[in-house]
């Protein structure tokens, strides 16, 4: 075995920064990130002397474990907190005009309600697109698909984003309309 | 919309992401300029778009804390001064597949980047055979754009390629390609449709480049010997077809690889190929799109200088392209050297094919009403059959305790085959079919035929032995009385149907699986003990336990038994490390091996549902879903023939109706199970599985013909024909394919529906609650108290409880 150790530094050297900004994109929280990608490296140590499989590709490989670590404490943590705060409620109990305060929702919290809607590979090629800006190229490598494959994902993924949020801005008007009533 | 619209609308998604070629970005600005429709369309997805990028910015942290690092080091240490574990030797499947793969996928690779040079080196024309496969391909059939695909992958600038296609079934395509020597990017169109291409290559798509390509591949020779060993001369020799096209002469122009024995490349003018193939690209954020690519060859020899060249690693991955310098290990070296002494070729972006996005299947928020289909176009109705049970239990559950109900999960079929018709079995064939044509109770004019099909019931002392490996989900979710504690009151009952011949191993598994008991025989006590001292603890890894669980089932395979793995869990779950495909193409390939997979479902609304059902389907299992202990007993011990025990495969039925007598059609459930016409007949394609005495009940809601009618009204014997049945299945065993036909007609005919046997009466009755639950009262015309009066009439028939329950749901339904 190569030495681990000598590895693994070298490997959080390279990585460590883009992992964590993927991960505190979606968190918003520089000590959950921190921990979450933390998480991902004693992963692959694991994997490593577990000898359970060999990692083909390291970089593609860290992203997806991360990534499934994410979108699972999106899941767990922050949908079921985001759903515990009624909006119509806090449209209700607000002093403010209700209709401005519908329309101001946290930016991120919509994001993330969306984002777990889609498919597994579609999320990753959102973020990485979208959010970390790689190139087509970039991203295909890092999923392991071919280019062509991604351009058609993101596409998928686009137009379900685009239906989830008109279907979102429906539900406001409807309270909106609840409330004036 | 336009046919220009449709375009724009393709590639918007490329605009937003900055990928698409300059002059479609031209036309898409114009257009833009000068269609609202669209202008909004971009409005809209940039508006999303911007809320994502918006997404927490800049201040993410840099580093890991300095604790962090220290921990993570000190676990590396640890691992490397532990004794190193001594390697049982394990028939991994996992790692049987990836190596099988990685050998195809070096091979295919190879075939791929041979085939453009050696058939340029002489012929004009060559024929691929390339095999797709995967999830995709199912998309691609529906919508029946696969031409569209393929030519927008393999054209590149002056090539026609011809193309024609042919289904496998199981979502496998095989495409024949014939494309002139400049269309070098056929290996693009497997990438475009097969996400997991690795796993899904098969042996005989290697062959069958091998032998288009005129090579003899050995599949044990590594890349380089394949490359000694292939001269061009030995090539033309074997491969005569071509002749027409190309010249021997050809090849002394192109073809000079094999000369010098090493991995150098066939170069004419500006030409190359790549061999050993790695694609790179600059990685640089600001690329502008008309920087020419570069395809670098991995394992190809690089001039550094006169006297210094270096080797491009073979999985050369980490490098980086910026600014017209490349490096390789600690060199830097220019582009334009790059082109001279490298197997480097500039592919400008326009060359290359631009992704073609797919139209896109649109999913209804609301389930979609199917309306009759007239029989004239339509004369053909296939199904798969399916016997799953879940969604009434589900929807059961939801009721009772008054939740919120997914009409998408309400599956009318799964209603109907929930309750017990009570068909005679059949003594000497396999299975028998029952059928029964009545007045629509809901609807005036209406009829319903309902076609049941019963499994035989194997006698019981030639029954095969169970080889049953049990996986109880014991993670932390499952303490509660009605998951863990419900499965430890109930599954013993299992070994009420066992033998002393059987075999039955139980596993648990939170984040990994664990053996409690091995090969015990039927009724061992053992087992009873182990479950009852299960204890839920820790997260869940429910993908490990598969892998695991699996790669047990494999090692301990009991040829002649039912072999088959039962999965109990809450499908409360992370995913993990893997793929959830790489799984579900796991439990396929067991499937194959012959290990069948049952998803038993506990607890509440699984938040994993839809891969537990992935799952069961690719198991060629069932899934069901326990909710009370009664439910228990009925899966465990009423039912258990027929969920553990297969008596035949794929099972398919085809109806044809008569146009002279029935005008329309409507099928009731069995919407995900539809299949088209010539799958029927194509036995590559999968289908449901039927277990010992199960069975299976279609309904359809006919509109007949005034002919039609009359010939049922006048009751004199016309023998007029309403439908053809057709009954397609394997032996389970043999695989051997047999297929039934049986006829529907006027002797089937009741009358009323009052005169109509229990069966049809419970079995509408409860579909058409289904609908009710599914489409909502508007769409299939039907009240809540024209159910409420049916179920009552017919609680008062019925003794059965499972009847009595259908009456009360649909009062607390709403």
């Amino acid at each position: 075995m190569k030495d681990l150790n000598l590895e693994i530094t070298e490997m959080i050297e390279l990585y460590q920064r883009q992992l964590l900004s993927y991960a505190f994109r979606i968190l918003n929280d520089s000590h959950r990130a921190q921990d979450v990608v933390q998480e991902v490296f004693i992963r692959y140590v694991q994997v490593r002397t577990d000898n359970l499989y060999t990692v083909k590709n390291v970089k593609s490989w860290l992203y997806r474990v991360l990534h499934n670590l994410v979108i699972n404490i999106v899941k767990k943590e922050r949908l079921p907190e985001m759903l515990k705060t009624d909006y119509k409620e806090q449209c209700h109990s607000s002093e403010r005009q209700p209709d401005v305060l519908c329309e101001i929702r946290d930016g991120s919290e919509n994001v993330l309600k969306l984002l777990v809607e889609l498919k597994n590979l579609e999320q990753q090629v959102v973020m990485m697109k979208v959010m970390e800006q790689c190139s087509y190229k970039e991203i295909s490598e890092l999923l392991n698909v071919s280019v062509n494959y991604v351009g058609v994902t993101l596409r998928n993924a686009l137009i379900k984003l685009r239906k989830l949020y008109q279907m979102e801005l429906m539900t406001v008007n409807v309270l909106d309309v609840e409330v004036k009533s | 919309m336009t046919k220009q619209c449709n375009k724009i609308d393709e590639h918007i998604a490329a605009y937003l992401a900055g990928e698409l070629p300059s002059e479609q970005v031209k036309i898409l600005e114009e257009h833009i300029l000068v269609c609202s429709e669209c202008q909004n369309e971009l409005t809209e997805h940039r508006q999303i778009w911007e809320q994502f990028k918006d997404v927490n910015p800049a201040e993410a942290p840099t580093s890991l804390r300095p604790e962090q690092l220290a921990e993570i080091q000190r676990l590396a240490t640890a691992a490397q001064q532990a004794p190193k574990k001594e390697q049982k030797a394990r028939i991994s499947m996992f790692g049987i597949i990836a190596r099988c793969a990685a050998v195809f996928a070096i091979l295919f690779v190879i075939a791929a980047a041979l085939m453009p040079a050696l058939s340029m080196s002489r012929a004009k024309m060559r024929r691929v055979d390339v095999s797709m496969r995967g999830e995709e391909i199912k998309e691609l059939e529906e919508i029946e754009t696969i031409e569209e695909i393929v030519e927008e992958d393999c054209i590149v600038v002056n090539n026609k390629p011809n193309y024609d296609y042919k289904s496998r079934g199981n979502n496998e395509v095989i495409v024949t390609l014939e494309a002139s020597d400049d269309c070098d990017d056929i290996d693009d169109i497997d990438y475009a449709v097969m996400p997991d291409m690795e796993a899904s290559v098969e042996t005989d798509i290697a062959e069958i480049k091998a032998r288009d390509s005129g090579l003899t591949l050995d599949l044990d020779s590594d890349s380089s010997e394949l490359f000694a060993d292939s001269d061009t001369d030995g090539l033309l020799d074997d491969d005569d077809e071509y002749d027409d096209y190309g010249d021997e002469s050809d090849s002394d122009d192109y073809g000079d690889f094999g000369d010098d024995g090493g991995k150098k490349l066939a170069l004419k003018g500006d030409r190359t190929e790549s061999i050993g193939y790695k694609e790179w690209n600059s990685s640089s954020k600001n690329l502008s799109l008309k920087e020419p690519e570069i395809t670098i060859i991995s394992g190809a020899e690089a001039k550094i200088s006169s006297t210094n060249t270096r080797k491009f690693p073979e999985n050369w991955t980490d490098s980086i392209v910026t600014d017209g310098e490349m490096k390789i290990g600690e060199d830097k070296m220019k582009r334009e050297d790059l082109k001279l002494d490298l197997g480097v070729t500039y592919r400008t972006l326009k060359d290359q094919p631009v992704a073609k996005p797919k139209p896109v299947k649109k999913e209804p928020a609301k389930p979609k009403f199917i309306a009759m289909k007239s029989v004239a176009q339509f004369p053909f109705s296939t199904f798969s059959i399916d016997v799953d049970t879940a969604s009434y239990a589900l929807t059961r559950k939801a009721l009772l305790t008054k939740q919120n109900l997914d009409n998408k999960k309400v599956r009318p079929e799964e209603f109907v085959n929930y309750f017990d018709y009570n068909y005679s079995a059949p003594k000497q064939q396999r299975f028998d079919v029952d059928m029964e044509v009545v007045k629509s109770p809901f609807t005036r004019g209406r009829y319903i035929m309902r076609v049941g099909v019963q499994a035989a019931r194997p006698a019981a002392d030639s029954k095969r032995p169970t080889a049953l490996t049990v996986m109880i989900d014991n993670s932390g979710s499952m303490a509660k009385p009605d998951r863990l504690g419900l499965v430890q009151r109930t599954l013993p009952m299992l070994q009420n149907n066992l033998a002393p011949k059987d075999r039955l191993n139980l596993f648990t598994n939170a984040s990994k699986p664990e053996l409690l008991v091995h090969n015990a025989k039927g009724k061992d006590k053992r087992f009873d003990k182990a479950v009852q001292n299960i204890q839920a603890q820790g997260p869940g890894n429910l993908e490990a336990g598969i892998v695991g669980v699996f790669d047990y089932a494999l090692r301990n395979y009991q040829p002649g038994a039912y072999n088959r793995v039962l999965m109990v869990s809450d499908g409360v779950t992370d995913l993990g490390e893997h793929n959830p495909e790489l799984i579900l193409n796991q439990v396929d390939e067991a499937r194959k091996q012959g290990i069948t997979l049952t998803v038993v479902g506990v607890g509440q609304n699984p938040y994993q549902d839809e891969f537990l059902e992935q799952l069961a389907n690719k198991g060629d299992g069932n899934y069901l879903f326990v909710d009370s202990e009664d439910e228990a007993e009925k899966i465990f011990v009423d039912e258990f023939d027929s969920n553990f025990h297969v008596v035949a495969r794929d099972v398919k039925i085809q109806v044809k109706f008569d146009p002279r007598t029935v005008q329309s059609y409507r099928q009731i459930g069995y919407e995900n199970r539809q299949l088209k016409k010539e799958q029927f007949r194509d036995d590559k394609v999968d289908a449901g599985e039927v277990g010992a005495g199960q069975s299976v009940t279609a309904l359809y809601e006919l509109a007949l013909t005034p002919a039609g009618a009359q010939a049922l009204e006048s009751k004199t014997n016309s023998r007029a024909r309403l439908a053809d049945i057709f009954l397609r299945y394997k032996d389970p065993d043999s695989y051997k394919v047999t297929e039934k036909q049986f006829e529907c007609g006027e002797y089937n005919y009741q009358g009323d529906f009052q005169q109509a046997k229990l069966s049809t009466k419970v079995a509408v009755l409860a579909g058409s609650f289904a609908e009710y639950l599914r489409y909502g009262r508007t769409q299939i015309g039907i009240s809540k108290q024209d159910l409420s009066k049916a179920a009552l009439k017919l609680k008062q028939e019925s003794r059965d409880p499972k009847v009595h329950e259908l009456w009360k749901l649909i009062q607390l339904s709403r």
